[in-house]
């Protein structure tokens, strides 16, 4: 079994079971879902992960005690089985959403917001080799996948398809790896407003 | 009996079929009304969310394939979708709580690709998860219960937490794979 797509080596960096179980139960949220399904259709293990948890989560569905329905309650649904077709909305993926310009945050980084919600913010990070930046949320979750170049954390480097998690304990200090630029998905979970977001989490910094 | 639900799905895909239908909401919806209750859902917005998932499965059946999943797995996760929707909709007391990360050490191999013949592999190893991950597994993906609240519950430490969820899928994933 290959862990490899993408035509850019293999991923390497998962997201953990809890981030996958939550993501498949929802309750991830629907934007940080959004950079699990972009890791996903990089990571052809992970898709399988997923679709066991999937499965569980169907098991369950079986397993869990029957609740009476009120009266009339299935006539009501067959009823309006020839209405038209409502709005049922997928979950959203990286390649449904439009992308507004990359801003300048700071020297070498970039930020294109796609969508954000009260305390969710899902955007396009673009880093210019070299620059380093401190990601982190006043409170909350980030998941990042990357969507071309790499990036450097530490020990690890992250490339095309990588997924990386922190939460508010976790500091980090991504160097974005030449040649080219870095282009990051990127969703934060926290009880942030979004103003405070761009002067708390995109920190930026000079190469050391 | 699982193998019918499939075939009513496919029946109703196929020709619209009425009554094959009737006897998917009579299994479906009363489950996944306790579904939704057990979210928080209040009782008749849980109905209601019964009732729409069951009326999404009518307009998408033709996307069932019963290779790739269960009838009740393909519908617990058009129920799920429509969690995702109404969590964005609603107040969440529990938002800040987000899923912590765990380290994910597990070696690749352990990372195996399941096929619809695992299904039946899956749920003997479900039934036979140790009742502790079981329960956990079940807070975890049918209540909404952050790993916090799921600490509090059980008066089990979250690193306890964490730990079960994690063994629970780790003990799933290693089934299907002796199932390949």
């Amino acid at each position: 079994m290959s862990g490899s797509s993408g035509g850019n080596g293999p991923v390497r960096h998962h997201p953990g079971e809890a981030t996958l179980a939550g993501y498949v139960a929802g309750r991830l949220g629907k934007l940080p879902g959004v950079v699990v399904a972009t890791h996903l259709s990089h990571c052809a293990e992970c898709r399988a992960v997923a679709r066991a948890a999937e499965a569980v989560g169907g098991l369950l569905l079986e397993e869990v005690s029957a609740t009476p329905l009120a009266p009339g309650s299935r006539d009501r649904t067959l009823a309006r089985l020839d209405d038209g077709p409502q709005a049922v909305e997928d979950p959203p993926t990286l390649d449904g959403l439009a992308a507004k310009e990359f801003r300048w945050l700071a020297p070498g980084i970039r930020f294109a917001e796609l969508r954000r919600s009260e305390d969710e913010l899902l955007g396009l990070l673009r880093l210019r080799p070299g620059v380093a930046v401190a990601l982190h949320t006043h409170r909350g979750s980030e998941l990042t996948c990357v969507l071309e170049g790499a990036y450097r954390d530490g020990a690890s480097v992250y490339r095309r398809g990588d997924f990386e998690e922190v939460d508010q304990l976790v500091r980090h200090r991504p160097v974005a790896e030449g040649p080219g630029d870095c282009l990051c998905l990127v969703a934060t979970r926290g009880r942030v407003r979004f103003a405070t977001v761009l002067s708390r989490l995109w920190q930026p910094f000079q190469p050391f | 009996m699982r193998a019918d639900y499939s075939q009513l799905l496919i029946e109703v895909a196929r020709h619209r079929d009425r009554t094959a239908f009737a006897h998917l909401f009579d299994y479906y919806a009363p489950r996944l009304k306790t579904y939704f209750l057990r979210l928080g859902v209040a009782g008749g917005q849980a109905e209601d969310l019964a009732q729409e998932t069951l009326l999404v499965v009518w307009r998408k059946a033709d996307r069932f394939d019963p290779s790739l999943a269960s009838a009740s797995t393909w519908i617990f996760t058009i129920a799920r979708n429509l969690r995702v929707d109404m969590l964005r909709r609603e107040p969440r007391p529990a938002a800040a709580e987000a899923p912590a990360p765990v380290a994910d050490d597990a070696p690749d191999a352990e990372r195996v690709l399941i096929s619809a013949d695992a299904g039946h592999r899956l749920r003997d190893a479900v039934g036979e998860l140790p009742e502790p991950q079981k329960r956990v597994v079940m807070l975890a993906y049918f209540e909404e219960k952050p790993h916090r609240a799921i600490e509090r519950e059980l008066g089990i430490p979250l690193g306890t937490v964490k730990t079960r969820i994690r063994r629970a899928l780790l003990a799933l994933r290693a089934a299907i794979g002796d199932a390949l």
